[in-house]
């Protein structure tokens, strides 16, 4: 992420992981009996951080959205999941191996998407370098393409489009009122992170709903911003002596 | 049949918009992403990164930092685990 999208990191951090993941079984199993045990692990799931690890040490809830067999051939299992940000795979190939009665580890480990990222798009640092020779030579188009916009990190998010009018204050720190409101996603509950963007689609700031999409009738606010993307003054501010953010 | 399938990973079903005011927006101020320039995306972009094993991911946001001439950049997380 470059310049003022590095601030996205946390919103990648959640999103949906997509792995390719090889793991090796502790005995032998029947075709039938793999494809139950794995069953077992779709939809949420409880997994603990493992010792070695940054976060604390307690029962998180996960979600596994998808699991794919791949090969299965004598005791390697070659799968593909998909689950939600924070899930260990290693961990899940372990509980698998307990819930089979014969063990299993987790032998390699590729990650082929991550949120909307997709290994498809990524470049290496030599066609990356690449790129930028061509441009300062004049010939921008691979550049083009390999720098895109950080929409695009959020375009799974719940979305909340604003008022041109609202946009300053929120550039601001401000909280968001429904009445700075034009858009929203119908399915947005109170906590959810959302995208606030403008009419024009950029990404203003990251925030968190207070209420449900369906109370927005009620009026108040709506978003408490979080992380703010958009720089200040990019649109005519309409605030000013109403709300005072506190300068840091 | 060996996909299992569960919930809605990237929210397909909330893409739905709900519209509480019609209103327009004045073309003086902003810009639609798809118009930015390079030079925009740098200071505000993302770049996908095919990372291999050995650099860390530290290594390589300081080389596409040094690629790119921009002062800030960061990751979230690699591709490759």
């Amino acid at each position: 992420m470059l310049g003022r999208a590095t601030r996205l990191t946390q919103a990648i951090a959640g999103q949906p992981k997509e792995y390719v993941c090889l793991m090796r079984l502790h005995g032998d199993v029947k075709r039938e009996e793999l494809l139950d045990a794995l069953r077992e692990f779709v939809g949420e799931i409880y997994q603990t951080p493992p010792i070695r690890s940054r976060v604390a040490r307690r029962p998180r809830v996960r979600v596994v959205y998808e699991l794919e067999v791949l090969e299965f051939e004598g005791r390697d299992v070659l799968f593909k999941a998909l689950v939600s940000g924070g899930t260990y795979l290693r961990k899940l190939c372990h509980d698998l191996g307990l819930l089979l009665g014969i063990g299993a580890h987790m032998v390699e480990l590729r990650r082929t998407r991550s949120g909307p990222v997709t290994e498809d798009q990524a470049v290496s640092l030599l066609e990356l370098f690449a790129a930028v020779k061509a441009y300062r030579e004049g010939e921008g188009r691979w550049l083009e393409e390999f720098v895109r916009n950080p929409e695009e990190l959020v375009s799974y998010l719940p979305k909340v489009e604003v008022l041109d009018t609202a946009v300053d204050a929120v550039c601001h720190g401000a909280p968001l009122a429904v009445a700075g409101i034009a858009r929203l996603s119908r399915r947005i509950e109170p906590g959810d992170l959302v995208a606030v963007q403008t009419l024009k689609g950029e990404l203003v700031a990251l925030g968190r709903a207070e209420k449900s999409a369906l109370d927005v009738e009620e009026g108040g606010i709506f978003v408490n911003t979080d992380v703010v993307l958009m720089e200040r003054g990019t649109y005519q501010s309409y605030w000013k002596g109403r709300w005072r953010p506190q300068e840091i | 049949m060996n996909v299992l399938r569960y919930g809605d990973p990237f929210g397909e079903q909330a893409r739905e918009m709900i519209t509480l005011i019609e209103a327009e927006t004045d073309q003086r101020y902003g810009k639609p992403p798809e118009l930015r320039t390079i030079e925009e995306r740098l200071e505000f972009g993302y770049v996908a990164i095919d990372k291999h094993a050995g650099p860390t991911s530290h290594d390589i946001v300081n080389s596409v930092r040094r690629v790119l001439g921009v002062e800030r950049a960061g990751h979230g997380g690699t591709l490759e685990a």
